[in-house]
């Protein structure tokens, strides 16, 4: 038998699948997290069940997209078992959700969740009474503990075996009192932008300086790990006597992979801060503040959790994309989040930096800053007439459970370890193997290998920008298949960067700009179809290009012929816009989508 | 009179929700619906953003949505 998962967003439905199954699907404190249907199973004595979890849902006339997939699911799947999840503070939303799903007779149970806040509100709830008022097993439930999941799965494998039933329509007075939300201390702080927006830059900010500040603690072990695979490994390679296995071993392995590995301690603290923003419940109160900020580039405060989840990953910001609220919003943001740099750039930029700042903090900090502005200005130019509706429910306000943090920080460094040592490593040997041969498969430099030749012509790319050189080329066209491979290719093929700090500069800023790598092309694929997503990787490719000959010449004296350009460029537009106005009138009604 | 005319600390009955079904199911789930209570928690700076509560339910809500959202004063 199938069980799913279903209730409104942000009810506890991932932290129960997680429990139940012994996965890591994605949770958050968050509404809009689960954005697909994950499935998992689950042993409760004997048997085996399949476990579903779904987008949340706040009824079955749904609003977004990642809704009509929990909707879509409930319709194909009528004879499952529904486990319904909510909170103890939004039994009352969840009610015609459950009516709608048990209209006929139906085998279910319902799960409470977050009691702590409930009783917090001035909540009342007596489980046994409602129960019999509602006409089906309720229980309250804390996955979160190894005790709670024990008694979870114990009280679930009673209703397993119970009859279906049928949902009684009686009043829940004596059962169930709402209580009514306050605003705590810590929350009038967090709600009001004079605070909160400062204190998210200086988080932000302090991440950053602690991930790559000189003499902070994630410089010092990327150091270090960088030391014991380019020193001490390396090291050991060289007694090797074999030219092609030592070449094999240092170049092909250990620079490659110890120049993508030695940054996992720096994108731990990223992952870190952004785990903590997103779980204490900040990210909706800053989704809330910045709302203003968004509609003026057409968008909504929701788009800050995409974005910000941009920094981590690309692919993974894409999927939550789905949460937005339609289509045209959702294509925005997408075209708008490779210029966030994720977590994969970060190696690039600080390989790259090392050529043109003595302290590369401050550089990269530039770069990031520069993909933010680059990514509102893809917003601003892609505007339309009206901005999305907000509306918005705000995540309850907690300190971030430490072993759930540490659980979904090693599942995030897992996963790139894994990609490292698949996708990034097969690159890397392929590489290698390439750039060692000739056609003959004959031992030999790399300026005669079989890769050189394939790539001749690749060198005049990057010619514009100082860099007529193919390894130059192949090393930025490998940040299609992974980000990483850019700064192992370049520690492969050249030991740094060798060539000027002008050149270093605009080539990061063609990383910056360019398409991301094939895992976020595919879930763009995914969101938006192939044709779309390949005319989007191809001009941001190409656009990459044009940007990274702009900022060579602007840095070569060409900064003022730069700036008039785009004044230009913008003054264009704001005439445009003006005589459009003018012709179609002054057009100040609401638009009949969103506002009837 | 709608949501966006009121202040912080007042306290309401919605009358109506004059947006698209879509919309409207939405503030129906988040307990905003004709004859549910509503208080304003916060009115941001330009009045952009409000944010009330509605029974246990915290809901930030754009002014243009406010807007469309007939209530009556208590």
């Amino acid at each position: 038998m199938n069980i799913m998962l279903v209730g409104n967003p942000n009810a506890g439905k991932s932290t129960i699948f997680n429990a139940l199954t012994g996965k890591h699907a994605k949770v958050g404190n968050w509404h809009g997290v689960t954005v697909g249907a994950a499935e998992g199973k689950m042993k409760l004595g004997d048997s085996e069940y399949t476990v579903c979890d779904l987008p949340g849902i706040y009824s079955l006339d749904s609003m977004s997209m990642e809704e009509g997939v929990t909707r879509d699911y409930l319709s194909s799947h009528p004879s499952d078992f529904a486990l319904f999840v909510s909170e103890c503070s939004g039994l009352e939303r969840t009610l015609p959700l459950l009516r709608s799903v048990c209209a006929e007779e139906k085998r279910a149970c319902l799960v409470l969740t977050k009691s702590a806040d409930f009783y917090r509100n001035g909540g009342k709830l007596d489980v046994n009474l409602l129960s019999a008022r509602l006409g089906l097993p309720v229980f309250l439930a804390d996955a979160r503990s190894r005790r709670g999941v024990s008694a979870l799965k114990a009280r679930l494998t009673a209703c397993l075996s119970a009859p279906p039933v049928t949902l009684r329509d009686e009043p829940l007075t004596g059962a169930y009192s709402e209580g009514e939300a306050k605003l705590s201390a810590a929350d009038r702080l967090l709600c009001n932008g004079f605070f909160c927006i400062p204190l998210f830059f200086l988080l932000l900010f302090g991440a950053f300086y602690v991930t790559f500040g000189t003499g902070m603690p994630g410089t010092l072990l990327k150091d270090a790990v960088e030391r014991f695979f380019k020193q001490f490994l390396a090291g050991k390679a060289e007694a090797i006597a074999s030219p092609v296995v030592r070449g094999f071993l240092i170049d092909g392995i250990l620079n490659g992979l110890g120049s993508v590995l030695c940054f996992i301690p720096q994108i731990s603290v990223l992952f870190l801060a952004l785990i903590l923003m997103e779980e204490s419940g900040f990210l909706s109160r800053l989704a809330m503040l910045t709302d203003g900020l968004f509609a003026k580039v057409g968008l909504n405060g929701r788009a800050i959790f995409s974005l910000l989840m941009g920094f981590g990953c690309t692919a993974a910001a894409i999927l939550t994309t789905r949460g937005l609220d339609d289509k045209r919003i959702q294509r925005r943001v997408i075209l708008c989040l490779p210029y966030i740099s994720c977590s994969a750039k970060l190696p690039v930029f600080l390989a790259l930096s090392a050529s043109f700042f003595d302290n590369p903090f401050f550089a990269v900090l530039l770069l990031y800053s520069l993909g933010v502005g680059l990514s509102f200005s893809t917003a601003l130019l892609l505007r339309g007439k009206e901005p999305p509706p907000f509306v918005l429910e705000l995540s309850p306000l907690q300190i971030p459970n430490a072993l759930f943090v540490l659980k979904s920080l090693l599942f995030q460094l897992k996963q790139f370890i894994i990609k490292t040592a698949t996708v990034i490593l097969a690159f890397f040997l392929l590489s290698w193997l390439l750039s060692s041969f000739d056609f003959s498969f004959r031992y030999c430099q790399a300026e005669e290998s079989m890769l050189a030749t394939i790539c001749a012509g690749l060198k005049y790319l990057f010619a514009p920008i100082g860099c007529c050189d193919w390894r130059i080329a192949y090393a930025a066209l490998s940040g299609l298949v992974a980000k990483e491979n850019v700064a192992g290719v370049l520690a492969m093929f050249c030991g740094g960067f060798p060539y000027s700090a002008k050149s270093a500069f605009s080539f990061a800023v063609f990383v910056l700009t360019c398409s991301p790598c094939v895992s976020a092309i595919a879930a763009t694929a995914r969101e938006t179809g192939r044709r779309r997503a390949a005319l989007y990787a191809t001009m941001q490719t190409g656009s990459a290009l044009l940007f990274s000959y702009a900022a060579y010449y602007a840095l070569n004296g060409g900064w003022a012929v730069l700036f008039a350009a785009v004044a230009m460029f913008i003054a264009v537009r704001i005439i445009r816009k003006k005589t459009g106005e003018k012709v179609r009138g002054a057009g100040g009604d609401l638009s009949a989508k969103f506002y009837g | 009179m709608t949501l966006s005319d009121l202040n912080r600390g007042d306290r309401a009955v919605v009358m109506r929700t004059d947006v698209t079904p879509a919309l409207r199911e939405r503030l129906r789930a988040l307990n905003v619906f004709p004859n549910s209570k509503i208080s304003v928690l916060k009115v941001s700076i330009f009045r952009k953003t409000f944010l009330i509560a509605a029974g246990s339910v915290k809901v930030a809500i754009r002014r243009e949505v406010a807007s469309a959202i007939r209530v009556f004063p208590l």
